[in-house]
């Protein structure tokens, strides 16, 4: 699909509170070996897209970090690419560090003659999206912009998430935010806009006082442009926009091996993601291991249930992991008991035995604290 | 300027040891430690001792072996100074051959080598698991001029007579080779690692392939040749795990050598250096599920264990069924183990499916090979 041009924008507001403070939620551990982005960029290049750039808000360093070697996610990086963009003006001046504003400093990648859909979709929302699918909907629907959204009933984990309404002719006829009902239609954040028609609105953005994000280009085109399509998404869906949320969502893969099939067992639809040089897991001879994923690089003699470990992570004789979520190169020592916990990178479990969260309230630790 | 070193590997065996094994790759392309292929340790000890300039030569079942090896980005040789090539036999002027013994392997393809023009050649085997980084013994090679200097390892002297052997003086140089000797003068073995000063092993190739008699191979032929010509090669003392896994006993005992319980024993330590590359699959990370049990073991990412696996190497993307017992086994990538089935002292080849209720080797007498 050399004529669609996708931007993954990371300008989204979710706030992860001390997870995100250092990274975006794109760049964040997701399933032990996976970041958020990886499901944004891999449904893109398994959907055919090749021309990916990803409008990054901030933290720019751990986005290049883990995306890195974009060879990673594009069926070939000669004939496509994947770039970060970054909006220069607005690390001088962060009020105007809108992703419209990345856009329109960054507006070259739109000169490309054979581009005339593009596609804006996010890195938090965790869904199987098949991209061209969604393409040729919007194609045939004869409008230049559609939105994709998902029928839920149950709309209270979606409280974060724009609603909106439908009519029989499939059209968006307006959107809301109010969340009365537990049945709703939630916006997942994935926009395909002819070409011409951004360029016409990112010219005229400045005039438009308050088109200054893509969140309110929308809610200009559905007030006052133009009859929107509206593309009706069928799978699994989650939205990641709370430190509770990333907890409970996580740990719904482990008891649902149906999602895990769904997600990792499709030869046809890969997740990629960038690779290391671990080892495989080493099981000591009195480890007890249930219902967990475990990366590569770990080293387990201890107990671990109901938990997702991710790589180069060493859980020692005798400590017990229950129920957490435990970023690379953390250590937890002998004697320790983790419950309802979530380490982040480079920690170290020694001189407190018992660290118990509940589930509803996970308890967090920074990257690198020793406790 | 430093002294220029290209390695070539010989890579093109059958191994026929290996049974069903190398029925359609070649024996350094096995599977080997639940992640990696044979030929890793050899590529990684190349790309460890900073040679940036390696040929790989192949024969038989070349093919997955080619693919496998690639521009060589997997062990970083295609960096701004790398190259790693496979070297098939090829149509020349001259006609076509194979390669017709390893001397012969090397001497085909001179342009290659006459093209990079290194100082010292480094030529290893393909097919032996062990880490370390040739320096020393280039180094050792420069300071004391010798023509060659071959890499030597102690073996018990009641196992001598299956080795070539060397006898030295007290300097370590060498004064006599012998292609296995039925009363051994010494218990140093030819670990098949040549380290030559190009201009000779060329002046000695092009020798050689001019002898009718000659079977081309470098311990029956060259060494001896040099040797009679009072050359000066010198015996490097190798100290350290190495191992030759050429039979289904050998290579099974090997993958068991990985398991955490043997961790004290002198045996290949993952976590220090030098560092094995291998492939990394686009793999989940491993589910381990609700009533399975690991002990002792060494899987990899993209495993699903919902069984009970005990003293094993367990590849990417096998998957052990619930109640299935694995025991004492080294399981190769995609195999499936059913429901129920038990696998004893086994090595179960590549996607190898064993079937539901299936019972493997139940007296455990001898390793079998399922594949």
């Amino acid at each position: 699909m050399n004529n669609v041009l996708a931007l993954v924008d990371l300008y989204e507001n979710s706030d992860l509170g001390l997870l995100t403070r250092d990274r975006p939620l794109a760049s964040t551990t997701f399933l032990a070996r996976y970041a958020f982005i990886d499901f944004a960029l891999s449904n893109l290049s398994n959907s055919g897209i090749d021309n990916i750039c990803v409008l990054a808000k901030n933290h720019s360093n751990s986005i290049y970090k883990h995306i890195g070697n974009t060879n990673t996610y594009l069926a070939n990086p000669k004939t496509g690419y994947l770039s970060i963009l970054i909006n220069e003006e607005g690390i001088i001046n962060p009020v105007f560090n809108t992703d419209i504003n990345n856009i329109k400093e960054n507006d070259f990648v739109l000169y490309d003659d054979k581009v005339k859909y593009v596609v804006i979709t996010n890195a938090s929302f965790i869904m199987k999206l098949d991209y061209k699918k969604v393409v040729e909907d919007h194609i045939k629907s004869g409008k230049n912009v559609s939105l994709v959204y998902k029928k839920v009933e149950d709309a209270h984990e979606f409280a974060s998430c724009t609603k909106l309404v439908v009519d029989n002719l499939n059209c968006v006829q307006k959107l809301y935010t109010d969340n009365k009902s537990s049945k709703a239609n939630i916006l997942l954040d994935t926009i395909v806009i002819d070409k011409s028609l951004l360029s016409d609105l990112l010219s005229k953005a400045s005039q438009i006082s308050a088109m200054i994000s893509v969140e309110a280009m929308v809610g200009y085109l559905v007030n006052y442009v133009t009859k929107i399509n509206a593309i009706e998404f069928k799978g699994y869906v989650r939205k990641f926009d709370s430190l509770e949320h990333y907890f409970k969502y996580s740990l719904e893969f482990l008891n649902n091996p149906e999602l895990l099939r769904e997600f990792f067992q499709d030869q046809d639809w890969v997740y990629y993601t960038t690779t290391h040089n671990s080892h495989p897991v080493l099981y000591g001879p009195n480890a007890k291991v249930t219902n967990s994923l475990v990366a590569n690089g770990t080293s387990i003699e201890g107990t671990v249930k109901n938990s997702i470990i991710s790589r180069d992570v060493t859980i020692e004789e005798g400590a017990i992991v229950e129920n957490s979520i435990i970023f690379t190169h953390t250590t937890i020592k002998r004697g320790v008991h983790l419950k309802n916990v979530i380490a982040d990178k480079r920690t170290i479990f020694e001189n407190k035995k018992d660290v118990y969260g509940t589930e509803s309230h996970p308890l967090y630790f920074p990257r690198g604290v020793i406790v | 300027m430093a002294q220029k070193v290209v390695a070539m590997i010989l890579a093109g065996g059958k191994g026929t040891r290996l049974k069903a094994l190398t029925r359609k790759i070649a024996k350094p392309a096995v599977h080997f430690g639940g992640k990696y292929r044979i030929i890793d340790f050899s590529l990684s000890n190349v790309a460890n001792s900073d040679i940036t300039v390696c040929g790989v030569l192949t024969q038989y079942e070349s093919a997955v072996l080619t693919n496998y090896v690639g521009n060589g980005s997997t062990w970083g040789f295609d960096g701004v100074n790398g190259k790693c090539q496979s070297l098939a036999p090829h149509q020349t002027e001259e006609g076509a051959n194979w390669y017709n013994g390893t001397a012969d392997a090397i001497y085909q393809n001179l342009d290659f080598l006459d093209d990079e023009d290194p100082d010292y050649v480094l030529i290893l085997s393909g097919d032996h698991i062990y880490k370390t980084t040739y320096n020393d013994m280039i180094d050792l090679h420069i300071q004391s001029g010798a023509v060659c200097t071959i890499s030597v390892i102690e073996v018990p002297w009641e196992e001598a007579s299956r080795f070539g052997i060397l006898e030295v003086n007290s300097d370590d140089e060498i004064t006599k080779f012998v292609e296995k000797p039925k009363k051994p003068q010494s218990n140093l073995a030819s670990m098949g690692i040549y380290v030559f000063s190009y201009k000779e092993l060329r002046k000695a190739l092009i020798e050689d392939a001019k002898d009718p008699d000659s079977n081309h191979d470098f311990g029956s032929n060259i060494i001896p040749t040099l040797l009679a010509q009072n050359k000066k090669l010198m015996a490097y003392r190798f100290s350290g795990y190495w191992r030759d896994v050429g039979t289904l006993d050998s290579l099974h005992a090997a993958n068991v050598e990985l398991l955490p319980s043997m961790g004290k024993e002198d045996v290949i330590h993952f976590s220090e250096f030098p560092t094995v590359f291998s492939e990394d699959t686009h793999s989940m990370p491993q589910f381990v599920g609700k009533n399975a049990s690991i002990d002792d073991c060494l899987v990899n990412q993209g495993a699903i264990i919902l069984g009970h696996i005990s003293h094993s190497v367990i590849s990417n993307e096998v998957y052990v069924g619930e109640d299935a017992e694995v025991v004492d086994s080294y399981i190769m990538p995609g195999a499936k183990i059913g429901k129920g089935a038990k696998v004893y002292k086994a090595i179960v080849g590549p996607n190898e499916v064993i079937k539901d209720g299936e019972v493997i080797n139940q007296d455990m007498a001898e390793v079998v090979l399922e594949a």
